[in-house]
């Protein structure tokens, strides 16, 4: 039995956040070809490269219908839609939580100001790393559930963060090239 | 944060029962020099202990908690305490809130024992600093 190792040294499980160009989320919205070997690719130029993250929860609640017969002594189900949604919390690092506002890719806006604009992104969670071989899911959707806070007891700004997932998940495989 | 320590404790105690050396608590013949010359305080070198705070993704990036504490030591005769004392240690405990040092937190507190004929006041200042 293998598991998924999320923090080796130098590569650890990733949230990547890209502004949504009207088209289906794709690899290539989140990296570029990198090198050695296994092939270790580059965040690309204006994605978040999320820092600081506690955890990262992948939800695919896949809702049902039930309903009985006489003539079977359990209920009955059928799955239908799903509600998909990424969940997380985060130490705010304020370059990449406020941005600069130089711009209009993901890393100018910055976190919050994506969520305050309702500005569709698309996500890329890498679960071990960005290296050839490694497993990530990716898709569209939009920032919600900031809450940045801090207390007395941990006097660092901390905030949760969800992305409300529009459509489906998709599980790909880092290949040697991104294209 | 032994300097800063010392730097506002020599002038504080100045016109106190409890004078503050610059010596570090080095032993004469065996015996501390805080036991050789009652009623003077000697601060020791600080330590450092390092933990993390909050984890993060990746782990260079955690959020650490580092703790520097620093000792300082004094007699006074068992049989006949030094007038003046109580106000002493009122000094000892406002070194800790000196403005010289900017940290998160600060603790400070004190424990005495007695040995033989001499009372031993350990002296404990608590820094946290968040990175």
């Amino acid at each position: 039995m293998a598991y998924i190792n999320a923090a080796t040294s130098g590569n650890f499980a990733r949230m990547l956040i890209s502004v949504n160009d009207g088209s289906t989320a794709s690899l290539a919205d989140f990296l570029t070809t990198g090198s050695g070997t296994p092939v270790l690719h580059t965040v690309d130029a204006g994605v978040i490269d999320t820092p600081a993250l506690q955890d990262i929860t992948i939800t695919n609640n896949a809702n049902t219908f039930r309903w009985r017969q006489l003539d079977v002594l359990s209920e009955k189900v059928i799955s239908t839609v799903s509600t998909n949604s990424i969940a997380g919390n985060l130490v705010v690092d304020p370059a990449t939580f406020f941005g600069d506002d130089s711009g209009s890719l993901a890393l100018d806006k910055g976190i919050f100001n994506l969520s305050n604009e309702k500005t569709k992104i698309d996500f890329l969670i890498a679960l071990e790393g960005i290296t050839q071989g490694d497993r990530v899911v990716y898709g569209s959707g939009y920032i919600t559930n900031l809450a940045p806070a801090v207390s007395a007891d941990s006097p660092v700004w901390v905030s949760p963060i969800t992305i409300e997932v529009d459509g489906d998940f998709t599980v790909a495989i880092l290949g040697a090239t991104i294209s | 944060m032994r300097t800063e320590i010392l730097t506002y404790l020599k002038t504080a105690l100045a016109s106190a029962s409890i004078k503050c050396s610059q010596e570090l608590p080095w032993e004469d013949s065996k015996d501390a020099l805080y036991v050789k010359n009652m009623k003077t305080l000697y601060i020791d070198n600080g330590f450092t202990t390092q933990t993390v705070k909050i984890p993060v993704l990746p782990p260079s990036e955690d959020v650490m908690e580092t703790i520097t504490t620093v000792r300082g030591y004094f007699t006074v005769d068992a049989k006949s305490q030094p007038s003046g004392l109580e106000q002493a240690m009122s000094i000892l405990a406002s070194a800790r809130d000196i403005t010289t040092i900017s940290v998160a937190g600060r603790e400070y507190s004190y424990s005495t024992d007695i040995v033989g004929d001499t009372v031993l006041y350990t002296i404990e200042y608590r820094f946290v600093s968040i990175t």
